[in-house]
């Protein structure tokens, strides 16, 4: 699965910890969101998009192979 | 996020103490042969064979208690990343506690297969904690990397 994290959080301009604050999970958890090491919970998701003001889906993107 | 059965993260240190309080007693127990004189249920018929002191019973819950509560206090900041990181140490350790009682199983026979087996109950605990913590280290240690 393909995210678009950092992308946004450049346009939003903010760091790894200050979204882990945002949206209540530790840095590391972002971090490995990221890197795609890690697939969120819905819950998460929901919450990282709302931080973006932006859809899931725009957030996140499914590729080939999920 | 609903809360899990994990006990507060005081325990780490209240479990850690209990074991290290526990381990000489159990050490005290099996090798040179401890006992607390009032602990001693009755006195039986056969005191080569049959042990009915309380001590090394005491001792061994004791080390078992104290990991237990090690392995499962939360850490101060608990997620669902960790959760999963949670699962999966613990999976690897059920793996390697049945690795261990395999080869265990042909490499000792007789009283010291029982010995073994014995230590054995601690396997799983202990492999849970090292890989877990590993993990979190490597994590740790990745983020600091990441940042510098």
């Amino acid at each position: 699965m393909k995210n678009t994290i950092r992308v946004q959080r450049a346009i939003k301009n903010i760091t790894q910890a200050e979204l882990a604050d945002l949206v209540q999970v530790s840095r590391q958890t972002i971090n490995t969101i990221e890197s795609g090491k890690y697939v969120p919970s819905t819950v998460l998701a929901l919450k990282i998009a709302r931080v973006f003001n932006i859809s899931v889906e725009s957030v996140f993107e499914l590729e080939e192979g999920d | 996020m609903k809360k899990g059965f994990l006990l507060p993260s005081v325990f780490k240190p209240i479990g850690w103490i209990t074991f290290l309080v526990f381990l000489p007693f159990a050490i005290a127990c099996l090798y040179y042969n401890f006992s607390i004189p009032w602990l001693q249920l009755y006195y039986p018929e056969n005191p080569s064979t049959d042990d009915y002191n309380l001590t090394n019973e005491l001792a061994f819950a004791g080390v078992i208690i104290g990991l237990l509560m090690v392995v499962f206090a939360r850490l101060k900041h608990e997620d669902e990343f960790i959760s999963k990181l949670r699962l999966e140490s613990l999976q690897w350790a059920v793996v390697i506690n049945y690795a261990v009682t395999l080869v265990s199983l042909f490499a000792f026979y007789g009283m010291t297969f029982f010995a073994v087996l014995a230590y054995n109950i601690l396997t799983i605990l202990i492999a849970f904690i090292l890989k877990f913590y590993y993990s979190m280290y490597i994590l740790k240690k990745n983020l600091a990397r990441e940042e510098g």
